[in-house]
């Protein structure tokens, strides 16, 4: 667990135990609705999980390395952020991966989008999205980070 | 009849289940190596989602709907969006960990511009993340990416709130539940 989840835990904790000090009833209820909360998506959220194994088994990282690596930038830019886009690589494997790359003197403009649709654009969790938050609003908030992921890469390209 | 609503409710756990027993058959050592690979997955999902459940509960129950419109609403202008950057860069856990509580805040008021910012900077610019990307990437690089970044979320924000208005965002199931568990 990193600090950030450790803290989160912490300052849950506090705020549970300040919260059945003044209510007990208003806790108790609001824990079920966690509770109901949990049971809506767990199915899905596990569904996602094991639906990431096997992209990474059938797309290992070996391969996103070769398809960053592509000396061909604009075709490398687009598949490369459409491979950010699918997998959920962590980033303590996706950034020493990119690192090692540019450090071989790879273009940095793949390198770029395929971080930027990595975390951002997720086409695993857009069934979760969309149930969450509409059809409309998943779509179009994937779609625009995917253009802003490669507009992002373009201006870096430029910049560096 | 039961087991076929909770197929209903569950279709892409259905689906990929099934993948992994025909994969199981036809090819072992490859959906032995996906059950390892999501394993990983598995073991953050379950560090991080029952606390958000948790805190996202409470702040539900005991933080009053001003507060969050104050915070997070239309009218909460630049501090607004300091305010969703700050939550989504300090936040743990992948987008999804954001989910629940974006919809607790768009449900408490909060502008869909500002969600748009959570989620966004919850994926991208978490402070943690950024530490691994300059330690391998140099500092230079993800100092420009942060900036871009961020340009380039508010952009999205503000483009979202003309495409995406309030009444797009479903709250039927969310009403259901209440239901359910007898809340309210």
């Amino acid at each position: 667990m990193d600090i950030f989840t450790v803290s989160l835990w912490g300052i849950t904790g506090a705020a549970f135990i300040a919260s059945i000090v003044k209510d007990k009833q208003k806790t108790f209820n609001s824990m079920k609705m966690a509770k109901g909360m949990m049971k809506n998506m767990v199915g899905q959220i596990i569904g996602i999980l094991l639906l990431i194994g096997l992209i990474l088994t059938f797309i290992p990282p070996e391969v996103i390395k070769s398809t960053l690596g592509e000396s061909n930038t604009f075709i490398s830019t687009i598949v490369s952020a459409l491979a950010g886009s699918i997998t959920l690589i962590p980033a303590f494997v996706a950034f020493p991966l990119v690192g090692s790359l540019v450090d071989a003197g790879a273009s940095i403009i793949p390198a770029v989008a395929f971080l930027t649709t990595l975390t951002m654009v997720g086409l695993v969790t857009f069934p979760l999205e969309k149930r969450e938050f509409g059809l409309k609003f998943a779509t179009i908030r994937n779609i625009f980070s995917f253009v802003f992921a490669v507009i992002i890469a373009l201006v870096m390209g430029v910049i560096m | 009849m039961k087991i076929i609503g909770i197929i209903k409710k569950n279709k892409l756990l259905t689906a990929v289940s099934l993948a992994y027993v025909i994969l199981f058959i036809a090819m072992p050592d490859k959906a032995y190596l996906s059950v390892k690979n999501s394993m990983h997955y598995i073991i953050e999902m379950l560090q991080i989602m029952p606390v958000i459940f948790i805190i996202t509960s409470i702040i539900e129950a005991w933080v009053p709907k001003e507060v969050i419109m104050k915070g997070f609403g239309e009218k909460a202008g630049i501090k607004g969006i300091v305010f969703s950057f700050l939550l989504g860069s300090f936040s743990a856990g992948p987008i999804y960990a954001a989910f629940p509580i974006c919809k607790m805040l768009l449900k408490k008021g909060a502008s869909i511009a500002n969600v748009v910012i959570i989620l966004s900077a919850w994926a991208v610019i978490k402070v943690p993340m950024l530490a691994n990307e300059a330690k391998f990437l140099g500092v230079q690089f993800m100092g420009i990416r942060w900036i871009l970044t961020v340009i380039a979320i508010i952009i999205t924000a503000y483009l979202m709130t003309i495409f995406v208005k309030k009444k797009d965002i479903p709250v039927q199931d969310e009403r259901d539940l209440d239901k359910i568990i007898g809340f309210k």
